[in-house]
């Protein structure tokens, strides 16, 4: 069966399916978390959601010359799980606009529900104001009982028990996507991680790799995230580095005895 | 669902200018204890961008898609309240055909306000489209002159009643006029004077016999926040000079012409360039 404004390199014969999806968000947290996995399994690319229904196109232009111009894409990947449920990812790297958002996320519970998928996961960072003391918690939410009741399992907390709330929202896909499932009777999972506030703008966060090991641990994966974390700890200290140039700079500038005080 | 009687009306409002759509649907639903009868899915029709969470479970927030419904002697009212436009506009007043369709609508009723260069100070006129020539006659009954000539963007409502005589099912757009000067310029301020006014004509058209007298400290209470409002443009005796002209044409009858609201703003924006001048 053809899927519309969807582009299938090949058909992998998948055992019922989780689907991982994530888009930029908080922190990166969801995005870098699951590409990791991601490329950690060596998953392979077998398809795309078409973007010309969902996105505006951008172009570049170098000195004069325009480029062809460019889509955000958003990209299908599967592994086969010797041990479990295969996996299936749809990392975007762009979210689309307030109007398109439940039209994309409808569109991959199409292409979710073509390949029987059983749940979706999503992630989300959870900012908290003030520091994080100790370790950085994880916790669920869900669209349905039997994954209220797989989370209890494997010992992942919910939201309301951690946070002692009984009302929030998750803005952007990484919550549409798991709407549009619970309106196609697909369960979902979203992995909130704490984040302290001031990391909500920043590409780098070590909620990242908590809510990474969560996955790995509930889903029985056997991967490591040291490179993860490496790489957090690398990109944090490039942004530290960043700030003081930054704050030298405006030292320099705005300084007594700087530039803009001559008169 | 069930098929409903013959005589059904359908009253729509959106949240418009002076919020007088969403505020005659809202009251009519209230004060005739409507009840919710029908949910109509408008996921895809409407910007979503986010979900809710309660006790732990994730849900798409409501589209708005509600439809209440009243069962009179005469016939059932039922009553769609709109917040926002959606984005596929034709795709949406399809649906809602559809449905009238299915619950064998005699006549769709769409409920609004509009700028024009009316006073705030007069009594509130209200204009009217229909998409049959017999329904003008019965408009005339209600002392409601027709004769409005537009092309251009349509409304939520002007493009439901237009769809609607594709169907063969009669329509009314019934349009309280609100002074642009006071709307344009503070959209979320609400008209209840002209919110009153035609909920008594739409009263009157569906034979409702309803007591407005706890909607008139509202109109009231309304009517002093507009009257404060507009008491700080008339600082500037231009602008007070404005109104006068306003009033005056009113009290000599010229009909407010139907005027794109861009030209309206641009006339209120002119204005208070003037005055920063």
């Amino acid at each position: 069966m053809k899927l519309k404004q969807v582009k299938l390199y090949k058909e992998p014969k998948l055992e019922e399916p989780y689907l991982l999806a994530a888009w930029p968000g908080m922190g990166m947290v969801a995005l870098r978390a699951f590409s990791y996995l991601n490329r950690k399994l060596n998953a392979e690319e077998f398809g795309e959601i078409e973007p010309y229904d969902f996105f505006d196109p951008e172009v570049s232009i170098r000195d004069g010359l325009i480029d062809v111009p460019e889509f955000p894409e958003n990209k299908l990947f599967y592994w086969k799980n010797e041990k479990g449920n295969d996996l299936m990812f749809c990392i975007g790297n762009e979210q689309p606009s307030p109007e398109n958002e439940y039209k994309l996320a409808d569109k991959i519970v199409d292409v979710a529900k073509h390949f029987r998928v059983k749940r979706v996961y999503t992630s989300a960072a959870f900012a908290l104001g003030g520091h994080l003391l100790g370790e950085r918690r994880v916790f669920g939410v869900v669209t349905d009982r039997e994954s209220k009741q797989y989370l209890k399992k494997h010992r992942v907390m919910l939201l309301s028990e951690a946070m002692q709330m009984k009302e929030a929202g998750i803005s952007g896909m990484n919550g549409v996507i798991l709407g549009a499932a619970r309106e196609r009777c697909i369960g979902g999972i979203c992995l909130f991680g704490e984040m302290p506030e001031a990391e909500v703008r920043l590409p780098y966060s070590k909620t990242s790799k908590v809510v990474c090991d969560t996955l790995i641990r509930i889903l029985e994966l056997k991967v490591d995230t040291q490179e993860l974390e490496e790489e957090i700890t690398q990109g944090i200290k490039e942004l530290e580095q960043q700030s003081l140039r930054y704050t030298v700079d405006y030292k320099d500038l705005f300084g007594k005895g700087g530039k803009t005080n001559e008169h | 669902m069930n098929t409903e009687p013959k005589n059904t009306y359908l009253v729509v409002g959106w949240a418009d200018p002076g919020l007088v759509g969403i505020k005659v649907t809202n009251y009519l639903k209230e004060k005739l204890n409507a009840k919710e009868f029908y949910e109509m899915d408008l996921h895809g029709l409407f910007s979503v961008s986010g979900v809710m969470i309660k006790d732990d479970y994730v849900s798409l927030p409501p589209t708005g898609g509600r439809l209440y419904r009243w069962s009179g002697k005469d016939g059932d009212i039922i009553i769609f309240m709109g917040s926002e436009w959606p984005n596929q506009a034709y795709e949406f007043n399809e649906k809602i055909l559809d449905l009238a369709d299915q619950l064998k609508i005699k006549r769709i009723y769409t409920v609004g306000g509009i700028y024009t260069r009316v006073p705030h100070t007069r009594k509130p006129r209200i204009s009217a489209v229909v998409n049959k020539s017999e329904l003008k006659r019965y408009l005339k009954v209600y002392g409601i002159e027709l004769g409005m000539d537009y092309h251009g963007p349509s409304s939520m409502n002007g493009c439901l009643i237009g769809l609607a005589k594709n169907r063969g099912i009669e329509g009314i757009s019934l349009w309280g006029e609100v002074p642009h000067y006071v709307h344009q310029l503070v959209p979320q301020l609400p008209n209840p004077k002209v919110s009153q006014a035609l909920l008594k004509v739409l009263a009157s058209m569906l034979n409702l016999r309803i007591d407005f007298s706890d909607i008139d400290r509202e109109t009231e209470y309304g009517e002093r926040a507009i009257e404060k409002f507009v008491n700080q443009l008339k600082q500037d005796p231009g602008f007070k000079g404005y109104i006068e002209e306003l009033e005056k044409n009113y009290d000599e009858y010229i009909v407010s012409e139907s005027v794109e609201s861009e030209e309206l703003f641009k006339e209120i924006e002119n204005f208070l360039k003037k005055k920063e001048g």
